[in-house]
């Protein structure tokens, strides 16, 4: 036997134990998570508007429509003044969606909004409706981010504000990583918008309350480094913000 | 049940089929995942999005290659990307410039040569240690490997020989002693 044969047969023998799970494989736990995620995955795609979890407007209700406010308000302002000026006509989900074959469900074209998420017509006519409900979700659950990430910069941190952005983004994680998983990110810039939002979203969730200042600190660098409150504005329709509750 | 009454059930939206497709292929994927992350938490989490994915994706299943190696590919997939996303979840947190370089611990400071073994295969890049693991700790063939990762079973040899290569040149300082 060489000596390469007999390290790579010590190898092998030595390596049987490495990172061995130990105990029993969590079945049933995996299980029933599975079942739980296809069942909200089920949900999230067939609902529209996507279903909000009572938790959400109840006892925090009054907190949340206090963010909203701020998030709406200052976006409102945006949108009409400044705003204009820092929307790409060449962002990355429009520069990455053919113009000429698009159509809007209920949103009529506008020369100076950006353009609406599409839904793409192949062969030239055909409309595929499917592809419809996931780019109206998309664009839905795009437009939620973008208030909450918008609310959090507009804010200050405070303890009570930290776990309520907390549970809100992680309601918002688990649709991403559902829109993930679907055909919604098969389109390259949009799946990387959402690998992005992920990103952002598991930073929101881990967030202690009341959270220090290298926290903080972490978070807005990661909202300068990835531009993602302008490219959701790009990827969001504005007249889709009017229009909604 | 067969592969295609499996797919025939699941297709046809029988839970049955889905939580006997599920039954057959969890344990050796768990493992899996298990021995890429060294954590629990992430095998289960990445073993679930296996099963979320190939559930969903069952109806673009064209049976080119057997049911559990389309599996194995998703659930391959599902580990190497979460990898990536976690190292950049990290990166982004810590700050690339923040990381601290990789140590090489002195010859004293570990005489356990297995340990010494599993510390050098963790830090093989996530592309080799997946060849390694499958291969030589998993028992999978360069075959089911290369259906798995997407390459010709000539590249997943060629990946296992430099994956040995690095963990030989790792363990220089131990040299002979493997035999012994």
């Amino acid at each position: 036997m060489t000596d390469d044969e007999r390290f790579e047969q010590w190898v092998r023998e030595a390596s049987v134990d490495y990172e061995a799970p130990r105990g029993e494989v969590p079945r049933e736990a995996m299980w029933n998570a599975i079942r739980e995620r296809r069942g909200a995955a089920a949900l999230s795609m067939h609902a529209a508007p996507a279903p909000r979890r009572p938790h959400i407007r109840g006892w925090m209700g009054m907190a949340a429509m206090l963010l909203l406010g701020v998030a709406v308000g200052r976006f409102a302002w945006q949108r009409s003044g400044a705003g204009d000026t820092t929307q790409s006509p060449a962002s990355p989900v429009a520069a990455a969606t053919p113009a000429p074959t698009t159509v809007t469900a209920d949103v009529p074209p506008s020369s100076t909004a950006p353009r609406p998420l599409p839904v793409r017509a192949e062969d030239g006519v055909r409309l595929d409706a499917r592809s419809n409900t996931y780019a109206e979700a998309t664009t839905r659950h795009l437009e939620r981010v973008e208030v909450l990430l918008t609310s959090v910069a507009a804010s200050p941190a405070e303890a009570h504000t930290d776990s309520l952005v907390a549970r809100w983004a992680k309601d918002l994680l688990s649709n991403t990583r559902l829109l993930l998983d679907s055909p919604a990110a098969r389109d390259p810039a949009r799946a990387r918008l959402l690998q992005d939002l992920e990103v952002i979203l598991v930073q929101l969730v881990q967030r202690s309350p009341g959270g220090d200042a290298d926290e903080r600190a972490t978070l807005n660098r990661t909202l300068d480094k990835t531009q993602l409150i302008p490219r959701l504005r790009s990827a969001v329709p504005a007249s889709l913000h009017s229009g909604t509750d | 049940m067969t592969d295609a009454d499996l797919i025939a059930g699941i297709r046809n939206g029988d839970p049955t089929a889905e939580r006997a497709l599920y039954d057959r292929h969890v344990d050796r994927i768990y493992r899996l995942a298990h021995r890429m992350t060294g954590d629990e938490t992430l095998a289960s989490d990445f073993t679930q999005d296996a099963f979320v994915r190939a559930f969903a994706q069952i109806g673009a299943f064209r049976g080119d290659a057997s049911l559990a190696t389309w599996l194995h590919a998703i659930a391959v997939n599902v580990i190497l990307n979460g990898l990536k996303k976690l190292r950049r979840i990290r990166s982004r947190e810590e700050g690339v410039d923040e990381l601290p370089d990789v140590q090489v611990a002195p010859r004293e400071a570990e005489p356990d040569l297995k340990r010494r073994l599993h510390a050098a295969i963790a830090a093989l890049p996530d592309g080799y240690r997946m060849v390694f693991v499958m291969h030589d700790v998993e028992g999978y063939t360069h075959e089911e490997i290369g259906t798995a990762l997407g390459i010709q079973p000539g590249t997943s040899k060629a990946q296992l020989f430099r994956a040995r290569g690095k963990l030989r040149e790792a363990l220089a300082a131990f040299a002979g002693e493997w035999a012994s």
